[in-house]
């Protein structure tokens, strides 16, 4: 589900970062997630483009009744900083900004590329990550971001082994 | 419903909201319905210029008059237009403002969560040990250190499908 997912967004030329549970899963986070995190390039050609493929998707609203009014184009996205929605390949939070990081270019500058068979996307560092957590202060975090910051002592440790 | 989960729903700082409860000239019910006619109000005043009470006043028209077919509403003679001093006749996507008010319930219900109060704790322990004592299986996150990130990914795909098709299907009661 993830995979594929990441595979089309790809596929689409849609600019983005992958942040959230399964940026911290590509860490190492053993905690399991249902949904995809993206912060997007809020650039116009790229907005198109990931509005066209969650069409393709028949995106909707996530927890809400089945038939309420609903925009998803680019002008929604303008007004809207995070869109939690549910779609025929499984659901997906896109957000135009991050706590602790900020915009798109800050999640770039913030972010690493990961590759997967052919598939080259760009992931939340894993102290950026622990950086949002930290920025969001919402006490539902409170375990993930334990395990981030284990995970990332513990990445310093296995590194400086390898060093020395 | 409170401010911060009201402020939400209209996408705007909670200060906007009790600056529009005073100048409705008391407090808001903090509901889904007073949210869409607040989310017209804003509307109403950041496009037209039309005063708060005004504009909360027309919403209510505007939201009798909305039929749900997704069709704009007419409003006629309101607001002013840039320097002329005219009175403007204005249609309104009630949809669209209603839309956005739903992205905010979506988000409300999903993802959002209070901020913890207070100032975070400050003292610097060894996250490893905190993890532990907190509970957390260490073994878990050496074995995920241990794989690739294509086998970490894949393992997740394979619980979240897991997970999905569990929670699709109905439960089956055995005779025994």
């Amino acid at each position: 589900m993830f995979e594929q997912i990441l595979a089309a967004l790809v596929a689409g030329n849609v600019r983005f970062v992958v942040v959230g549970g399964v940026a911290g899963t590509v860490h190492g986070s053993a905690r399991l997630t249902i949904d995809i995190d993206i912060c997007y390039d809020t650039a116009p050609d790229s907005v198109a483009r990931l509005v066209g493929i969650l069409h393709g998707w028949h995106a909707y609203l996530r927890g809400v009744e089945r038939g309420l009014p609903f925009v998803l184009d680019a002008r929604a996205l303008r007004i809207t900083p995070v869109m939690t929605l549910t779609t025929d390949m499984g659901d997906i939070d896109i957000l135009d900004i991050i706590a602790g990081v900020g915009a798109y270019p800050d999640a770039v500058a913030a972010s690493e590329v990961v590759t997967i068979g052919a598939i080259e996307f760009r992931v939340l560092t894993l102290p950026a990550l622990v950086a949002s957590k930290r920025a969001a202060g919402r006490p539902r975090d409170t375990e993930h971001l334990i395990e981030l910051e284990a995970l990332l002592a513990m990445r310093r440790t296995q590194a400086r082994g390898k060093r020395g | 419903m409170k401010l911060g989960e009201f402020s939400l729903l209209l996408n705007v700082e909670p200060k906007w909201v009790l600056n529009a409860a005073a100048a409705l000239g008391g407090s808001l019910r903090y509901t889904l319905p007073a949210a869409k006619r607040l989310a017209i109000t804003r509307a109403l005043n950041a496009a037209l210029g039309v005063p708060i009470p005004r504009a909360h006043e027309l919403a209510g028209q505007i939201l009798a008059r909305y039929k749900a077919d997704g069709l704009p509403v007419l409003i006629v003679g309101e607001g002013k237009t840039g320097g002329l001093g005219d009175a403007v006749d204005t249609t309104v996507d009630v949809y669209r403002i209603l839309a956005a008010v739903y992205t905010g319930l979506s988000r409300l219900r999903t993802t959002h969560a209070y901020r913890r109060r207070g100032r975070p704790g400050t003292a610097r322990r060894d996250p490893v040990r905190a993890a532990a004592e907190y509970g957390l299986d260490l073994t878990l996150l050496s074995a995920n250190l241990g794989r690739t990130t294509v086998e970490r990914l894949r393992q997740l795909d394979a619980m979240t499908n897991f997970r999905r098709r569990v929670g699709r299907k109905p439960l089956k009661t055995v005779a025994l």
